[in-house]
């Protein structure tokens, strides 16, 4: 195994005007790792997948991708990487097949064969011109040409967004083709909406606020050891960038709630633990 | 073997966890046999949409519990011969018994009257069962 991480970051900090869009993020994702990226509208999400992938420039801090700094990509490090932005950009006066050719030139690895089946999977004809795509099937060609060459990182800025339940099945399952088949260690960022996405092939959670990290961690971890306090104040000012060990308080790690205190509890703070992801996420939003 | 797992992602309990709690069970239960191959775990991972890793993690845990073993060509088997001991079942059963008895408090029913609803079902159960059985011997 690789011990370098797929993904580092370091301090990101990026402000547009008054808005904070990224504020001291620093992670690193070791190779294999399925990360979720949660966070509201606005919580940075996007912008710190751009700073990750190089396209947007951060005021302070640096990211690097595959050992590689993100704003100095080289050919070998971007052949090795599979990307599907939130609007996917097609060439829309070809068909879906002239679209898969044209992007396979511009990687060695790419293989027309994988293509079709990934297209015959995804239910997309090959035949259909861009331009008539649905934007769930504009989602559908984007991800087929993120993963036609077996990419080692893979990048999903909400993904699946236009998706129907059946399509965000299948999507989830072919990420994981090419990693069963050749043993590979692949990395896969993938930022959704859709929490029970998440929760079937995410190994590790970033929950993201107001362009801060409020918790990178393990996902059995999160489901194991968090727990909501409903309390009328934050244990901790901290709470609200809560990191490994932080907030600790035995086995549990607390995440503190403010909407549903009751008074009558005001000396037993009401605790639940063992949350499922979607209260999770609200705690952390309160 | 063909071991259905019910996948459940909206739920605090991890995957892993789900999994490795459905083979004990059924194992628990008698309702495998020794030798009883599990579904190797691209199978699962494909079937449910999840993870594979979370998969492999569920067996190996089953493997370091003793219940399953991993056998050369065949994937991972189940072990255990004797049917589970009374205190595992019983442990097994715990979770779903603390759930009952938390709704049944939060419905204000009285020790006697959840006891009761407890036997009802039992004796439910034991009567379909009775009906069944009758059904199958029929010639």
């Amino acid at each position: 195994m690789n011990d370098t991480p797929a993904i580092s970051v370091e301090h990101l900090s990026l402000r547009y005007g008054g808005v904070t869009a990224l504020d001291d993020v620093s992670f690193a994702v070791e190779p294999g790792s399925v990360v979720g990226l949660l966070g509201r509208n606005g919580a940075g999400k996007t912008t710190l997948l751009n700073c990750i992938l190089g396209l947007t420039a951060p005021q302070d801090g640096a990211a690097r991708i595959l050992n590689c700094a993100s704003l100095n990509l080289t050919d070998s490090v971007r052949e090795r990487l599979g990307y599907v932005p939130q609007t996917p950009e097609l060439f829309d006066w070809l068909t879906v097949q002239q679209n898969l050719e044209l992007i396979g030139r511009f990687y060695k690895n790419w293989s027309d064969e994988y293509a079709s089946a990934l297209c015959a999977r995804m239910s997309l004809s090959s035949h259909a011109n861009a331009r008539t795509l649905s934007p769930g099937e504009r989602q559908r060609l984007a991800i087929v040409q993120a993963l036609a060459h077996k990419p080692d990182l893979l990048i999903f800025d909400e993904p699946v967004a236009s998706l129907d339940p059946i399509a965000r099945r299948d999507f989830l399952r072919t990420l994981f083709d090419h990693t069963v088949e050749a043993g590979r260690d692949v990395t896969v960022v993938l930022s959704s909406h859709l929490l029970e996405d998440i929760e079937r092939v995410a190994t590790h959670l970033l929950f993201l606020r107001n362009g801060a990290v409020q918790c990178f961690a393990n996902h059995d971890e999160v489901s194991e050891n968090f727990q909501v306090v409903y309390s009328a104040y934050r244990l901790d000012r901290r709470t609200r960038a809560l990191h490994t060990g932080e907030v600790a308080n035995g086995q549990w790690r607390s995440v503190v709630d403010v909407r549903t205190f009751d008074r009558s509890a005001l000396h037993s703070d009401a605790k639940m633990s063992r949350v499922a992801l979607g209260d999770l996420f609200e705690a952390f939003n309160t | 073997m063909n071991i259905l797992f019910v996948i459940e992602p909206s739920t605090a309990t991890p995957i892993y966890r789900q999994i490795v709690d459905q083979v004990a069970r059924a194992v628990a239960a008698g309702s495998t046999q020794p030798g009883d191959e599990l579904p190797s775990v691209r199978a699962v991972a494909e079937r449910y949409a999840i993870n594979p890793m979370t998969v492999s993690k569920a067996y190996s845990l089953l493997e370091a519990q003793g219940i399953v073993e991993r056998r050369r060509g065949m994937g991972m088997v189940i072990r255990a011969a004797a049917p589970a001991a009374m205190d595992t079942r019983l442990a097994l059963l715990k979770p779903a018994i603390d759930h009952a008895v938390a709704v049944s408090r939060q419905l204000g029913l009285t020790d006697e009257e959840a006891l009761a609803a407890m036997r009802d079902a039992l004796a439910e159960l034991n009567a379909h069962d009775t009906t069944k059985s009758a059904k199958k011997d029929r010639p």
